[in-house]
């Protein structure tokens, strides 16, 4: 009967952790000209190696400092937090590129992404808001 | 021409720099500032006060300015000093200073322009060489990012091409190719102290021309990439005055020169990072060949040449949030006219905490046998001694 509850826990578990994953969203700002993005796009815009847009404007990433949507984005990414910024600074001390813009909460990253042209975040599906759309990656 | 390629994205970012700050617009500052202990054991490294007491002129700092002034340029400059011993003692230089153009995607791929004085982009590390945010151990495994060259491997003055292909199911490859010069100082550096090692007063230093190009294939296995790196030195010149008591058989007075007609250097490197765990293996296959021309009663010539063959391997470990563990194996033979067959190998235990995200601390020991890395005039006894070691500790701070 225990072995059951704990089966059952890390079916529950998982499923909540899928469930999270697949309520994700990457989002840019609302007058971006982009509705879908590949997997590799994702990877080359939050890794620096894209750094501009296809019609010329600037890529700004907008990344949490913490929580569930930023560990979800790295996860995606393949890095733990200590490689993410690393490779973020490797890119800032050889000229390639500047940091990304770090934020405390959801709301924030989203209002950030807004008023800025060229913006992308990773945040929970449910913070969306106006000023803000949502890609599809695939 | 090269001076001319550095001075142009220089001025543009100190133009910009005023311009924009009044705009308050995308205009970034960064930096790093570290300060170390270095301390070898049975020889001395870098000063001969590392031996047994060691030294704290073990440091370095860098500023740099980014700008976009306009859609797909970016312009930048990096100032960087450093203290290594006898070495470099903080005087400030420009690390790089470039413009760098990205045009749109062309289908599958992203292709950018540069020009100015460009880092180095040679084997997995070559580019981050002097910043210790991007690693654990205090030194890159010196078999092959050998610190005594480390004054002609960081920059050129040129102009470059780059790119990203993504190749689907493949993976991607990025690439990029530059070519350029560099000026170097004859009264330091390492060309400066084997001269002077030889008893010779080196007067000139020319180096004609550096290209350079490389492959990576960032395959479809997460993390897992592979790098080929070649670059080539073309048309070294340096001359200097022969001194009394010099080690060659010349007449004090002459002059000697080393003509190198070519450096051939290649890298292959593999790199395996995933969540905490990152491996890494390099090996180094580099060739010079070049003249010696003295004057020993009559002018006389004769031919020199240096093979390195050299490789690591590498694994980090980050086990906690804050604390990362490295071990190394390196290994390095040297053949050339002076020193025949002279190999050292050695292992490196290093260790990095970081008590918060621009702040870092680490320390490494590494136990190597074997001299190549020596300079008998630095070695307070006079004698080099084949076990060795030295004990690194450093904190860096970035912003």
């Amino acid at each position: 009967m225990h072995r059951l509850s704990a089966l059952l826990a890390v079916v529950l578990a998982c499923t909540v952790r899928c469930a999270l994953h697949a309520d994700d969203a990457v989002v840019v700002n609302g007058h971006a000209a982009i509705a879908e993005l590949s997997d590799d796009d994702l990877r080359a815009l939050f890794l620096g190696k894209k750094t501009a847009w296809d019609d010329g404007t600037k890529v700004v990433v907008v990344v949490l400092r913490s929580g569930p949507s930023h560990d979800a984005l790295l996860r995606r990414l393949g890095r733990n937090p200590q490689q993410f910024i690393t490779g973020w600074k490797k890119l800032v001390f050889t000229g390639k590129s500047g940091m990304p813009e770090q934020v405390a909460s959801e709301d924030e990253l989203v209002e950030l992404v807004a008023r800025t042209p060229g913006a992308i975040g990773y945040i929970d599906a449910g913070k969306v808001k106006d000023g803000v759309k949502a890609v599809t990656v695939h | 021409m090269v001076r001319r390629l550095v001075l142009i994205p220089c001025l543009a970012a100190a133009a910009l720099a005023q311009a924009q700050a009044a705009d308050n617009m995308d205009l970034q500052f960064h930096g790093f500032a570290s300060q170390g202990y270095f301390l070898t054991r049975n020889n001395a490294l870098f000063t001969s006060e590392s031996q047994d007491k060691g030294t704290f002129e073990f440091n370095e700092a860098a500023l740099n300015v980014m700008a976009t002034p306009v859609d797909r340029l970016r312009v930048g400059i990096q100032i960087f000093a450093q203290d290594q011993g006898d070495t470099s003692n903080n005087k400030p230089q420009i690390d790089w200073a470039y413009g760098d153009y990205s045009f749109p995607t062309w289908g599958a791929l992203d292709v950018g322009v540069t020009a100015g004085r460009l880092k180095m982009n040679h084997g997995l590390y070559n580019d981050f060489r002097d910043l210790d945010v991007t690693r654990t151990s205090v030194f890159l495994p010196m078999a092959v990012y050998n610190p005594r060259l480390r004054d002609y491997m960081l920059s050129v003055n040129g102009a470059g091409v780059h790119g990203t292909l993504a190749a689907g199911e493949l993976g991607s490859f990025d690439f990029m190719a530059y070519i350029g010069g560099q000026s170097p100082d004859p009264h330091e550096g390492t060309i400066h102290d084997i001269f002077t090692d030889l008893g010779v007063d080196l007067s000139t230093l020319h180096i004609e021309a550096v290209d350079g190009a490389n492959l990576t294939w960032n395959t479809p296995v997460d993390g897992l990439r592979f790098k080929y790196s070649l670059f080539n030195v073309r048309g070294v010149d340096a001359e200097g005055t022969v001194s009394t008591g010099s080690a060659l058989p010349f007449i004090p007075g002459t002059t000697a020169a080393v003509v190198i007609n070519a450096v051939w250097d290649n890298i292959v490197s593999v790199e395996y990072q995933r969540e905490n765990l990152t491996l890494a293996a390099e090996a180094e296959y580099w060739y010079l060949k070049g003249e010696v021309r003295g004057n020993a009663g009559i002018p006389f010539a004769f031919p020199t040449y240096q093979v390195i063959r050299a490789c690591y391997l590498s694994a980090a470990w980050r086990f906690s949030p804050r604390w990362e563990a490295q071990g190394i194996w390196q290994w390095n033979e040297t053949d050339a006219v002076t020193q025949p067959q002279e190999k050292f190998y050695g292992f490196t235990a290093a260790l990095r905490f970081d008590p918060i995200e621009h702040w870092l601390i680490k320390a490494e020991y590494t136990w190597l046998h074997g001299t190549n890395l020596l300079r008998l005039a630095e070695q307070p006894d006079g004698v080099l001694d084949p076990v060795w070691g030295y004990l690194a500790i450093k904190t860096t701070f970035d912003f």
